[in-house]
């Protein structure tokens, strides 16, 4: 006999619905990510829950929580979660591991939240720091943006960022430019998923001692926040965006807010996916000169904060020396703005320090999408 | 033991609600198939049956009757399986037993069989009409066979007059639960609402025979449908959010029947809704639940509606479940759109009040009211495709314009033809499959 996972009644074994709720029983199959146990019979527990520490130390999101590990009801705080996810007592569907996601390198920062309009996080962020062969240390941030109108788009923007994090770390480590890194990362990503990925839009930035290495394919953007000293390039967005928006404000045939207040603004004009055709990433690198923070973020941030300069009077100081804060900070910045897409920012302080924070250079994500 | 994947259940709603909207609605259909699964090499299961043929005076009146009424209660034993218990029971104004001559049931096979026709053979009407009589020995017959799938036929012809209407309520209330009851009125002199009330707390069928013709194949046809039922006492178990109430569950195919005031809570919030016996069959329930609201974008479980056995023991087996979902929106295209099914069971439901409250405005003599009940009636009957309904509605009103429902009430109408229309008024069709 196990118990319930909805109201603690023994259930019988190879039964499929506790007597006593009616409530589903967890089928034998593992239905959790990374570091649930596959043999799980009914109704035991799925180790490896969002935040527990699974191989090499780097938690799991989307690992789902279930029966007595899962968190308590996020609506009423009951802590009767079914094993389909609905809060037993306020009936409240309860989110999957995605809807606020936070990254904390120490020496960069990020944050992924769902917002307060989609019914999920289909945005993804990859964090890491390696040591590279020929750059020296760096700091790898990657923001992808599911496209909504596409299937499974938390899916794709979930494997492309966690493809493109593991193809970055891994020629930069072989000896790669960081140019070469990203148009690497930028080509593996857009196969990732198998014969079928799902779109995405993409943003990356390789951050080492001397430069910034932007690569990006649709309307995720990163931007540049000087530091104030003498000599240091000017705050400036370094992302051009693959949007009509900005197609109608390149080619002069519409002001940049005309062109932004119009309902085609994000339609976007390239991305990572089946049925986006050749990819054609755009790169660009870029000189800082001087200390200073990247950002790099989805369009649920820079929606509200669309100019490099309101973004950086919203920032700056703070996140040169506290980029988690600076993180959470422009979260809710977007959020108190209505919050009408998925948010994601990542909050990269420049120039990393060289002396590692992490002795360990295979470290991955703190926490990533990195099925 | 039944297989538990024989039952299916499959939920049919727009989960899209405006902002603050609290009123969910699904169409909850549950189909029940023991062909081909592991039921079908099982023995069948345990059956009760228990025959109750009016003998009150006026079965004589014509003759026809009670010899029509003999006929099919021997048509009906010997549709009985080999090894079903059974037993048959004259009503008049007190119960008596025909067959087995004491209070218990025989085990159907040739021998007892044979002796029960020869028992209802000799059967002549004398005395009066107490139904709650026959219920209570029904219950006692009956009670010794707990683990059995138990069914009652009830036969009358006329009112319930050798009993008080309390007499009758509490012999009901004593019944409920313990079996199911299909009721027949032969000839016109019987009281719908009487035997509607029988039927609907015993979660049994009620029909009329106006011709004692018809008598004989319809017990078979009764008494095979009890033969093909594999599980007893299942309920409708209903889980619902705290704070969110249940406004109705209705069955709504193939008839309807309100079971919202016969919930027996399992907890805070969880309630039973008694379905009766199951056979291979489907049925489909309509359950509106009031939640409250939650903010554009969250999504709430509004009710987890699982198909629960029973036993004798009070020992719940689930079946099956589904999930009643609502999700709020901005998206008006999403919540406003209806979902065909549950649209057409609403219509359903106003069909048979409407020709209800239209039969009764007009024995009342409030014919405005009559005729616009009836004649909404008939809109629905024709938009809704229920063709059965719409013919018998056709026998008491005069039809200009069915789409409109624009009707003229028949100066005369047949007593049989207002029974009918009356006790088949919750006869529903299924919305097309395309459709759903």
């Amino acid at each position: 006999m196990t118990a319930c996972p909805a109201c603690g009644a023994s259930v019988g074994e190879g039964d499929r619905f506790c007597e006593s709720c009616g409530s589903e029983v967890a089928k034998p199959t593992a239905a959790g990510g990374a570091g649930a146990p596959a043999a799980g019979g009914a109704g035991a527990p799925a180790a490896g829950g969002a935040g527990a520490p699974a191989d090499g130390g780097a938690g799991v999101p989307g690992g789902r929580a279930a029966t007595e590990s899962a968190p308590p009801c996020a609506s009423c705080g009951a802590a009767l979660i079914t094993a389909d996810g609905y809060c037993d007592r306020c009936g409240r569907r309860q989110r999957a591991g995605r809807d606020h996601v936070e990254i904390d390198l120490g020496i960069a920062a990020g944050v992924s939240d769902r917002g307060r309009r989609h019914p999920d996080n289909e945005d993804a962020i990859a964090l890491a720091r390696v040591d590279g062969s020929a750059v020296g240390a760096a700091v790898l941030a990657v923001v992808c943006d599911g496209v909504s109108s596409s299937v499974r788009a938390a899916d794709a923007s979930k494997a492309a960022a966690g493809t493109a994090l593991a193809a970055m770390a891994r020629e930069l480590k072989a000896g790669a430019s960081a140019v070469a890194a990203t148009r690497t990362a930028i080509t593996e990503a857009a196969a990732a998923g198998g014969a079928d990925p799902p779109s995405s839009t993409y943003v990356s930035a390789v951050v080492t001692a001397t430069d910034m290495t932007i690569g990006w394919v649709g309307d995720s953007r990163a931007y540049w926040l000087a530091g104030g000293a003498t000599g240091t390039a000017p705050t400036a967005q370094l992302t051009t965006d693959d949007s009509w928006a900005a197609a109608m404000v390149a080619s002069g045939a519409l002001t940049e807010a005309a062109a932004y207040a119009d309902e085609h603004a994000h339609a976007i004009s390239a991305w990572l996916g089946a049925d986006a055709g050749q990819v054609r990433p755009h790169v660009a690198v870029t000189e800082p000169g001087g200390p200073g923070v990247a950002i790099v973020c989805s369009d649920g941030l820079w929606n509200y904060l669309p100019e490099a300069a309101a973004l950086a009077g919203a920032a700056m100081p703070q996140a040169a020396q506290d980029p988690l804060l600076a993180a959470r900070h422009l979260l809710r910045i977007a959020l108190e703005a209505g919050g009408s897409d998925n948010i994601t920012v990542a909050v990269i302080p420049f120039p990393p320090p060289q002396a590692p924070a992490n002795t360990d250079d295979t470290a991955t994500p703190v926490r990533g999408p990195h099925d | 033991m039944t297989d538990h994947s024989d039952f299916t259940v499959d939920v049919y709603q727009n989960e899209y609600l405006p902002e603050g909207a609290q009123e969910v609605n699904a169409i909850i259909t549950v189909t029940a198939d023991f062909a081909g699964g592991a039921a079908a090499q099982t023995p069948p299961a345990k059956a009760a049956e228990v025959i109750v043929v009016d003998c009150s005076g006026s079965m004589d009146y014509p003759p026809t009757k009670m010899s029509a009424a003999k006929q099919a209660t021997i048509a009906a034993i010997d549709t009985l399986r080999d090894g079903v218990a059974f037993g048959v029971v004259a009503g008049t104004h007190q119960a008596r037993m025909v067959y087995p001559a004491h209070e218990r049931l025989a085990s159907a096979d040739e021998h007892t069989r044979a002796e029960a026709r020869a028992a209802v053979a000799g059967l002549s009407p004398n005395g009066g009409t107490a139904i709650g009589q026959w219920l209570r020995l029904a219950r006692e017959l009956l009670a010794a066979h707990p683990d059995a799938i138990r069914h009652v036929i009830l036969l009358t012809d006329g009112k319930n007059e050798h009993e008080t209407p309390a007499h009758l309520d509490a012999a009901i209330a004593l019944a409920t639960g313990t079996f199911t009851c299909d009721c027949r009125g032969v000839g016109t002199a019987w009281v719908v609402a009487e035997l509607r009330k029988v039927a609907s707390a015993l979660l049994g069928t009620v029909d009329i025979v106006a011709d004692p013709d018809g008598l004989e194949a319809d017990f078979r046809a009764m008494t095979a449908a009890a033969m093909g039922k594999a599980v007893a006492d299942v309920a409708l178990r209903v889980w619902t959010p705290q704070q969110a109430t249940v406004r109705f569950v209705k069955q709504v195919m193939p008839t309807v029947e309100d079971l919202t005031a016969k919930r027996a809570p399992v907890s805070a919030q969880i309630g039973d809704y008694p379905t009766g016996a199951w056979g291979e069959e489907s049925r489909d329930y309509h359950i509106c639940v009031e939640v409250p609201a939650a903010n554009v974008g969250e999504e709430m479980l509004a009710a987890r509606v699982s198909l629960t056995a029973l036993g004798p023991d009070g020992a719940a087996r689930p079946l099956a479940q589904g999930l009643v979902r609502a999700v709020w929106t901005e998206d008006t295209a999403l919540s406003t759109r209806i979902n065909p099914n549950v649209a057409h069971y609403t219509g359903q439901a106003e069909l048979a009040a409407a020709i209800q409250d239209g039969l009764e405005a007009r024995k009342a003599g409030d014919l405005d009211t009559a005729t616009a009940k009836l004649g909404r009636a008939v809109a629905l009957a024709t938009t809704s495709g229920n063709d059965a309904v719409a013919g018998l509605l056709g026998k008491v009103v005069d039809v200009l314009d069915p789409a409109t429902g624009t009707v003229r009430l028949k100066a005369k109408v047949a007593d049989a033809d207002e029974m009918a229309l009356d006790t088949r008024s919750t006869k529903t069709v299924r919305v097309g499959k395309a459709a759903r």
